[in-house]
């Protein structure tokens, strides 16, 4: 694991270089190693049917996150790519490909978010990369919206701080843009109030592409 | 100088204690992508073997617990993060000790 973050390779991450974000925020988007794994690494031991047994990845929260997003993201290109099977012309992959790169992403277990408990000596948090989990999975429930990256920006770390969401967000062809992202961001606030004692300023919702099927395309 | 040992068969009841906590994540599934095709495109599908999904650590030499959780969301994250956190404080005060206890919610499933 790296100790000094790599150049962002995600385009839809390069404006927040260009705004007044926080270092720890664009930190915070540096890929993850997975505990030292990529979501590769990850597919071909899981292909191999996780023998010999690797413990790292077993115990990995992190890893565990990754499967758990490759896991929703199945069940909502299921249809898309039967759609698209059903046609025999060229495919786009790159959307795809995109939501994969950003469960590396928020995979990262990242930073530690309390919550506020009653009893002496007793400390309750979520990791960072749970907390997207959320988001993500808040996004999954929103009919025609894939969500792409998300970001916490803010000191998550202390309580009452004012954080900010991003999110990136993929619609799918022939959904309405403006209801999609305000049920999305409603998914998001809802999700995050009942989950976590994050103080919510903000969630900002880009859609930075559209999924438009060969059938559309023709 | 001496070295700290964790206390393992504390660590190993209070694992079981929070393994049965409602809503906590006793064996989790994974997954495994496969191409479809001769494409990018991956379907995923579960494997079954599922593998332990929480872990506590004991170090008597620092009076602290760890916890690492996965959990579902049959309750918010916090219900289910506080009731691991009481039962742990319960299972410490039956054997006499008093420790920092530290539960992370590591990741949510379902």
């Amino acid at each position: 694991m790296s100790t000094s973050p790599d150049p962002i390779p995600d385009p839809a991450a390069r404006h927040l270089l260009d705004s007044d974000v926080p270092a720890s925020a664009v930190f915070a988007l540096e890929p993850e190693d997975l505990d030292g794994y990529t979501v590769d690494d990850l597919s071909d031991y899981l292909d191999a049917g996780m023998t010999p047994r690797d413990p790292v990845i077993d115990i990995s929260p992190s890893c565990q996150i990754a499967l758990a997003a490759l896991s929703r993201l199945k069940a909502l290109t299921a249809t898309f790519l039967e759609e698209e099977a059903a046609l025999e012309e060229p495919r786009d992959d790159t959307w795809v490909t995109s939501l994969l790169e950003n469960i590396s992403l928020e995979s990262r277990t990242g930073r530690q978010i309390p919550y506020r408990v009653a009893a002496l000596h007793t400390e309750l948090v979520i990791t960072e990369g749970a907390v997207r989990g959320l988001i993500r999975a808040a996004g999954d429930m929103v009919h025609g919206i894939l969500i792409g990256r998300s970001a916490l920006i803010g000191d998550v770390t202390v309580l009452d701080e004012p954080v900010t969401v991003e999110v990136d967000a993929t619609i799918i062809w022939r959904n309405n843009i403006p209801n999609a992202a305000e049920q999305l961001r409603d998914a998001i606030q809802d999700t995050l109030a009942r989950n976590t004692d994050l103080t919510v300023a903000g969630i900002t919702v880009t859609i930075s592409d559209v999924h438009i099927t060969p059938m559309e395309n023709s | 100088m001496t070295t700290a040992t964790p206390d393992t068969s504390l660590s190993d009841a209070l694992t079981t204690l929070v393994q049965n906590t409602p809503g906590v994540t006793r064996l989790y599934m994974p997954t495994r992508a496969v191409p479809v095709l001769g494409t990018a495109h991956r379907v995923l599908t579960e494997l079954g073997a599922p593998v332990p999904a929480a872990h506590v650590i004991v170090d008597p030499a620092r009076g602290t617990v760890s916890a690492s959780v996965g959990i579902d969301l049959s309750k918010s994250a916090a219900e289910i993060g506080e009731t691991v956190c009481t039962r742990i404080r319960e299972q410490l005060a039956l054997t006499g000790q008093d420790m920092n206890v530290k539960v992370t919610i590591a990741y949510i499933t379902g």
